[in-house]
């Protein structure tokens, strides 16, 4: 017989094409985008407009809802020859079985990592129009992208070496329980799971972050994948010692692996205006402070012209913040999903009452027995009374201030700038003789 | 048999198959040319043992199996295992497939495995698959075909490499009549110049379109013979017709295997 063929090793990207078209790796990209985007849907006010929050909030999915998905896809179609009978086929051709995995295990890894890149191209986008100073992390990118990859080979030689019909979710299951289980351990060496849970909203990773958690995951997958399929097994030493290598670099340095986010801590002020108390927050949040501007426009009116009242509002309360300075205040706490969505304030009024109390709070936890002392609970009714006139909330929390509220109010002006001005002087106080009746 | 002048394409001598206690097969020897071989036996006789071993895909407990001229038994080289695999075209008893897949990438899929040269792959596909009678049906997938489509692109994958070695387990399986009737006419053609090595149970397969015969029993060779000595052990009286007992060659494969039996019985 005249033969047509050449010995020549053809270019597997007819044969890659067809798998990448075919079976559930196009279906494994759409599973991946979806459960990345539902779940970041429903909580889209926690993280929209915060880069850090962002990526801490995907991340958190990637790992443990994407990466046991794509386990459970690539075990599945690993396990495929056993269903269908193909590895006696597979077993006659000349085509090395590392060729064979490698292409028919890629198509899951790659369609994993493009329904990743949609759902991290869409977040980016919904967020980017809210965010304020900083960026997103290409490192998290890279590094999530990488444990899918890993996983989308690992699961591959999994499903070829089991031939149990539910290894694939049971391989999900064991994946969840192994990506989520280290964020219960105290030891540095959670690090080296890549569902580890980073914060994300005040740290940033150090710029070799990537290169060592890349080497890590990769290097446990080309591992598993060498052992598995290559005709000379022992070059699995190679990427076994790499990941050995990398691991011991993540297990020491651990939370070194993050610095501190200079955006976090950075200020950002609102233009000072003469007659109005400057406001000062983290970069990230500088979009936020219209609306908190707005939201604490009543409390400034009513104390312009109040000698002692605060020059400046800074946000302390939030980790890490700026601290007030003298002559500052603290703003109300305020998180993104609790208190600010998409950069505005929802509730603006429980914000200003939130400021007024921070303004009037009096730490007199020191002091033994405060609550009993004579005249505490006084100063704790004109300190509830002040709060509840200064916000313009209407009525006080204990209902006993209610008086005050209404004698503080019928104040004539001056007199009550002036009763404020040495009010305010006597915050720090923790002797209720010194702090005026009203 | 194959024409002593014909260069043998298949050497096996003492070939032992062992499957944990069981002896599949036990110090065989063969040889095969090109042409088309038939190989005849009672289930359980050791025909896939044997076209396994020589399709590379199990290894012999022991002796020495030699294909186009390299040997591929155990402790072989790879890649002269590699070599005869380019050459080799095998189409397994559990034929089995990529539902998903059209015919065309199912049969390129293969011809990829069999490290084809890719500019010759999608000519050699189409040919193959008209081959085999699914032109018509080259963009379906093989999840829509019936199972006598379904074997027919097991044989389309087998030949696509234009192998010199073609091993076929029970190919004709699950086709009907007229489909036989055209796989038989198939393999003759392709056995004028490729070693074409037909496991099989049904005798009328052999007898229409196999040059020689070997009959296996108990994984011995029980009988080797051209097709037509097998019909005349047989008795032709009517050239084949059907009789009561079964056509000629039916009654040869019985008459050799009682033969065999009894020579066993008598050691």
């Amino acid at each position: 017989m005249t033969t047509t063929i050449t010995s020549t090793k053809a270019p597997a990207r007819a044969a890659l094409r067809t798998e990448l078209r075919r079976g559930i790796a196009p279906w494994t990209g759409s599973a991946v985008a979806l459960t990345l985007l539902v779940p970041l849907w429903s909580k889209a006010p926690q993280w929209q407009g915060s880069w850090g929050e962002t990526q801490s909030q995907l991340h958190a999915a990637t790992a443990l809802l994407s990466a046991p998905l794509v386990a459970a896809a690539a075990c599945w179609q690993g396990g495929r020859e056993h269903r269908r009978r193909t590895a006696e086929l597979l077993l006659s051709v000349p085509r090395s079985r590392l060729a064979q995995v490698t292409t028919a295990a890629t198509p899951i890894a790659l369609w994993a990592a493009a329904g990743y890149l949609l759902a991290l191209g869409v977040v980016f986008a919904a967020t980017a129009p809210y965010a304020g100073a900083g960026g997103p992390s290409l490192s998290i990118a890279a590094t999530d992208l990488g444990l899918l990859l890993s996983i989308g080979f690992v699961g591959f030689v999994v499903g070829r070496l089991v031939r149990w019909r539910l290894i694939a979710p049971v391989l999900a299951a064991a994946f969840y329980v192994l990506l989520g289980a280290p964020g219960y351990v105290e030891s540095n060496a959670r690090f080296l799971s890549p569902g580890e849970e980073y914060m994300l909203e005040r740290s940033v990773p150090v710029w070799w972050f990537a290169p060592v958690l890349l080497a890590w995951t990769g290097g446990i997958a080309a591992t598993v994948l060498l052992g598995h399929a290559a005709r000379r097994r022992l070059l699995a030493v190679v990427p076994l010692t790499l990941a050995v290598v990398a691991g011991a670099v993540i297990v020491p340095t651990g939370k070194n692996l993050f610095r501190d986010d200079p955006t976090a801590t950075r200020r950002v002020c609102s233009a000072p205006a003469p007659g109005t108390p400057q406001l000062c927050v983290k970069a990230s949040d500088a979009p936020v402070l219209p609306s908190v501007s707005e939201a604490l426009a009543g409390m400034f009116s009513r104390l312009a012209g109040v000698p002692g009242a605060p020059g400046g509002y800074v946000d302390s309360e939030s980790d890490p913040g700026p601290d007030p300075k003298d002559g500052e205040a603290s703003l109300a706490h305020a998180m993104r999903g609790w208190g600010i969505t998409r950069n505005e304030l929802t509730d603006p009024q429980a914000y200003a009452s939130g400021t007024a109390l921070s303004l009037t709070s009096r730490d007199c936890s020191a002091v033994s027995h405060w609550d009993k002392r004579e005249g505490a609970k006084r100063v704790g009714l004109t300190d509830d009374a002040v709060r509840t006139w200064l916000a313009g909330d209407r009525s006080p929390w204990d209902p006993e201030a209610r008086p005050l509220v209404a004698r503080l109010t019928a104040m004539p002006d001056t007199e009550r700038k002036a009763w404020l001005g040495r009010y305010l002087a006597t915050l720090k106080s923790c002797t209720p003789s010194e702090v005026p009746a009203l | 048999m194959s024409g002593t002048e014909a260069v043998n394409t298949v050497e096996v001598r003492a070939l032992t198959v062992r499957h944990r206690r069981t002896t599949a097969l036990d110090a065989v020897d063969l040889d095969f040319a090109p042409g088309v071989h038939g190989l005849l036996g009672p289930n359980g006789a050791g025909k896939t043992s044997l076209i396994r071993v020589l399709a590379t895909v199990a290894a012999p407990s022991g002796g020495r199996v030699e294909l186009l001229g390299s040997e591929v038994g155990a402790g072989s080289d790879h890649r002269s295992r590699a070599a005869v695999r380019r050459r080799l075209g095998y189409l397994p008893q559990e034929f089995g497939y990529y539902p998903g897949f059209t015919v065309r990438e199912f049969v390129s899929y293969v011809a990829w495995l069999k490290e084809m040269d890719a500019a010759a792959v999608p000519a050699a596909v189409e040919r193959v698959v008209a081959r085999v009678g699914l032109a018509d049906r080259i963009d379906a997938r093989v999840k829509t075909l019936s199972g006598g489509m379904v074997r027919r692109v097991g044989i389309a994958q087998a030949i696509v490499n234009s192998p010199d070695l073609l091993l076929l387990d029970e190919p004709t399986a699950g086709l009907d009549p007229e489909q036989r009737v055209e796989f038989r006419a198939l393999i003759r053609e392709l056995g004028r110049s490729t070693t074409v090595i037909v496991s099989t149970h049904l005798v009328e397969d052999v007898a229409a379109a196999c040059t020689d015969v070997t009959l296996i029993e108990a994984g011995r060779i029980a009988y080797r013979s051209t097709t037509r000595e097998l019909t005349e052990l047989g008795g032709t009286g009517d050239g084949g017709a059907e009789q009561p007992d079964g056509n000629p060659i039916e009654r040869g494969y019985t008459a050799a295997l009682r033969a065999h039996r009894a020579g066993v019985a008598n050691r």
